[in-house]
């Protein structure tokens, strides 16, 4: 019978522990969310859908008769999250979620202390959010075809999808199959949100490859430099590009010679050029090939393939 | 007859003798333990302010560094990771430490491990800073009663013996 993960179990207050392990296999499998508010019912995220679960277990819509938060709850997850020790994880604070162990994503919100206009820590947290961290490996597989160019150098790739596609589950394999792949390239990630990696301490719970360097929670610009710099990467994969100063060091890695592997959010091709902020992906011919992914139900299926190197970007034309 | 009550005087005297000397020690325990206590303090406060380290493992250096009882309640503190502050506090009660001490102690409990770096160090700055009028108040105790409470048992149990002979 399926099982919460045993680190994100670790986390939960008795009560709330106790109520989740006996929800059914089939929510145990799909489940993608758990979400503690303070003096609210107890909510989770499962196979797409929003449920509340009471003190025996069993989900449901109505949150009348759900297991209620409280917030003695909230602060026994925290600690429990933190060690007791809150103070050694307040650079994760700022930026409003911690890792544990396996990956998983502990996301807070409550009420933000600031200092000369930026956030320095929070006085009262309210609610927890664990985002339960999982991989699909082969996902990338349709891919394989077109990873390389005739040379033997990995294609430039950007993964585009509207939010919950699958871009950085496919990200995530793909820099796994290049790393241990034959022959084997030296892929590093830069992983600004830990989403790739889903570094616990440094080290990457999820599946990246062997030949797989990962600057962790490194903002993407400074991280692309970082590794041209120090790392000889063959292949940069970072996720969800947007700001101008990470399409200069895009543009910096291409010239240098490193194959880049990245994302961006855009429902399809077209809401990709229609955006100022995006259009340059498609017509910079920064890339050799776009990936588009289906979201909704059917997310993480490819649902295009586009060249977008030079020759082709005027049309863009679609290959699958 | 007189044997039973020279035997008699000597339990009357020894048990008077006991007292006062308890008594005294009690007053030099109370004052090296929270002379201990400021130490464990320090060391918490370079830890939690400089390091990245844990609360039990701040507890468990602080333990090493102190030693004595006051080390040994740190280091069992330490050993429950999940519970290492509630874990002190009961420790606490172990000690020749009075109620004022321990409600200073108390105080910082509620936030060790709580809240962020720069207030836990304040924190701790002002409990060591009330700890230390502890330490001066246990220190004067001392030196006034220690001599007294190690003289006066004895004295006391003459006395008793005298009366009842």
């Amino acid at each position: 019978m399926p099982d919460c993960p045993q680190p994100i179990l670790s986390v939960l207050p008795d009560r709330i522990r106790l109520s989740l392990k006996q929800l059914s296999p089939s929510l145990i499998t799909s489940l993608e969310e758990i979400r503690l508010r303070a003096n609210r019912p107890l909510a989770i995220h499962s196979g797409g859908r929003s449920l509340f679960v009471t003190d025996a277990g069993n989900a449901t819509t109505n949150p009348g008769i759900a297991l209620r938060v409280e917030t003695g709850d909230v602060t026994a997850c925290l600690r429990l999250v933190t060690g007791g020790s809150l103070y050694t994880v307040e650079s994760e604070l700022r930026q409003g979620f911690m890792t544990v162990r396996g990956g998983h994503r502990v996301g807070i919100a409550g009420q933000v202390t600031l200092e000369q206009g930026h956030v320095r820590t929070y006085a009262h947290i309210q609610s927890v959010a664990i985002r339960i961290a999982r991989q699909v490996p082969g996902c990338s597989d349709p891919l394989e075809p077109r990873l390389f160019h005739s040379s033997g150098r990995p294609h430039s790739i950007l993964v585009i999808s509207p939010p919950l596609g699958g871009k950085t589950t496919l990200l995530r394999d793909l820099a796994r199959r290049l790393s241990d792949g034959t022959p084997g390239q030296k892929v590093v990630i830069v992983d600004e949100r830990s989403e790739i990696a889903a570094c616990y301490q440094g080290i990457p719970q999820l599946e990246v490859g062997c030949r797989t360097d990962v600057l962790d929670r490194c903002p993407k610009a400074d991280g692309i430099m970082m590794a041209i710099r120090s790392l000889s990467p063959e292949v940069i994969v970072t996720d969800e590009l947007g700001r101008p100063a990470d399409l200069a060091a895009v543009r910096e890695a291409l010239n240098c010679g490193v194959s880049v592997i990245t994302s961006a959010h855009a429902d399809n091709i077209d809401d990709l050029r229609r955006r100022p902020s995006t259009r340059e992906l498609v017509s910079g011919g920064l890339f050799d090939l776009i990936v588009e992914l289906a979201g909704g139900r059917q997310r993480g299926r490819i649902a295009g393939l586009y060249p977008a190197g030079p020759g082709s970007r005027a049309t863009g034309g679609r290959l699958t | 007859m007189m044997h039973m009550r020279l035997l008699g005087a000597i339990l009357v005297v020894g048990a008077a003798s006991t007292w006062g000397q308890v008594a005294a020690g009690r007053l030099v325990e109370r004052w090296r333990q929270l002379v201990a206590l400021e130490v464990a303090l320090d060391v918490m406060e370079t830890e939690v302010g400089c390091g990245q380290l844990p609360i039990s493992a701040v507890f468990d250096r602080a333990a090493t560094v102190v030693g004595g009882p006051v080390g040994e309640v740190l280091r069992q503190a330490a050993e429950d990771t999940e519970h290492t502050v509630a874990g002190w506090l009961r420790g606490l009660r172990r000690l020749a430490l009075t109620e004022e001490d321990i409600c200073v102690l108390e105080m910082l409990c509620s936030y060790l491990g709580g809240i962020d770096r720069r207030e836990q160090v304040r924190h701790i700055r002002i409990c060591r800073d009330r700890l230390r009028t502890q330490v001066g108040q246990a220190r004067e105790l001392k030196k006034r009663y220690e001599p007294l409470y190690r003289y006066l048992g004895p004295l006391a149990g003459i006395g008793a013996v005298v009366l009842l002979i």
